[in-house]
């Protein structure tokens, strides 16, 4: 247990490895709880907006996320079109303009949705099971070959010994 | 939230793994302690998920441990930590240092075994950075010395050189305090 003379015909580098193995821990001071439990206290009085965004209120985090999507949402319509509305010259033609692009999303929803109405009516129960089923595949496979790819790529490391690099 | 009482419990479980974790590679009690505290404010985050967790010790060890190599990094100017400039003819550092803890002639050969602990603890404490780092990382980390050199941004060679200097350092610290210690 504890560092004693170098016994004769031990290794030196193992014996050393094992004494320093064997130190206990060293006390901590006892200023360390109270200064950690005084700066946790401090940490958990900060309001929620100085906290990480993973610690926000939900409500919080999806209106950020919402303000956020629109913002950029925003940016990017505007720098898309901002040639199409400075072409227009009534308020009119302007509001066209700057509705075209909703319209085209609506009617797509649309067609999609006819689409898929349409399918439910004419497509049986057993191909929706079958659909289902080879996504649960693709599925399966995807995890598979992630899982070899993983073991390939990050092989586990071998338990090292004292002795192994040098 | 976490739970406050079984927080200070888990802080008090843990702090002395932590505490001397820092402690060994930095080498400095005060920077350890604020180390420290870094790793429970970080424990404290996670700790819906470190309570009750078996690994917890591993985690808040390899916390510790990386926290207190940035912090080495982060002066190594400072201290000319690792300076690969460094000339292999340094003088025999390991030397110096044994001298300058030699035990005074009084002081009885014969050791109990509180006092033999930290012999070999400060013989540790007492070593260059640039030795004591890698053996830390080496011998309480274990850390192959391709990670060590890896982690620390420096050459295997030089891990290796490092690493043996070190041990000799302590071999001489040892044989100071047990004169029937074996010779290489």
């Amino acid at each position: 247990m504890n560092p004693t003379p170098h016994p004769p015909g031990e290794d030196w580098e193992a014996w050393l490895d094992r004494q320093l193995r064997q130190l206990p821990d060293r006390p901590a001071p006892a200023s360390l709880a109270p200064r950690v439990l005084a700066a946790v206290a401090a940490h958990a009085r900060r309001p929620w907006y100085r906290q990480p965004w993973f610690a926000w209120p939900r409500w919080a985090q999806v209106i950020s996320l919402l303000v956020l999507s629109g913002a950029l949402g925003s940016l990017t319509y505007a720098l898309l079109h901002l040639e199409d509305l400075a072409a227009a010259e009534t308020l009119a033609a302007q509001f066209a303009a700057w509705w075209a692009p909703v319209e085209a999303v609506r009617a797509a929803a649309h067609a999609l949705a006819v689409t898929l109405s349409l399918l439910a009516r004419q497509v049986s129960g057993t191909v929706w099971l079958a659909l289902g089923g080879l996504a649960l595949l693709m599925y399966a496979v995807c995890m598979a070959l992630g899982t070899v790819l993983y073991r390939l790529c990050c092989p586990a490391r071998p338990q090292r010994t004292l002795h192994e690099t040098r | 939230m976490s739970d406050p009482v079984q927080f200070e419990a888990f802080l008090h479980h843990y702090q002395d793994l932590v505490y001397t974790t820092a402690l060994r590679l930095v080498g400095r009690p005060a920077e350890a302690e604020d180390i420290a505290q870094e790793v429970f404010l970080k424990a404290y985050e996670h700790f819906d998920a470190l309570a009750a967790s078996p690994t917890a010790a591993g985690w808040l060890k390899t916390v510790a441990r990386n926290l207190a190599l940035n912090h080495l990094t982060r002066y190594r100017n400072r201290w000319r930590f690792f300076s690969e400039l460094e000339s292999e003819e340094d003088a025999e550092p390991g030397r110096a240092f044994a001298d300058t803890l030699a035990a005074p002639e009084t002081h009885q050969q014969t050791l109990d075994t509180a006092d033999q602990r930290e012999i070999l603890e400060a013989a540790l404490q007492a070593l260059p950075a640039a030795q004591r780092v890698p053996l830390v990382l080496y011998h309480f980390e274990n850390l192959s010395y391709e990670e060590i050199a890896a982690r620390l941004k420096v050459s295997l060679g030089k891990v290796k050189t490092d690493i043996h200097r070190g041990r000799e350092a302590l071999r001489r610290k040892l044989q100071l305090k047990h004169p029937d210690l074996q010779s290489p």
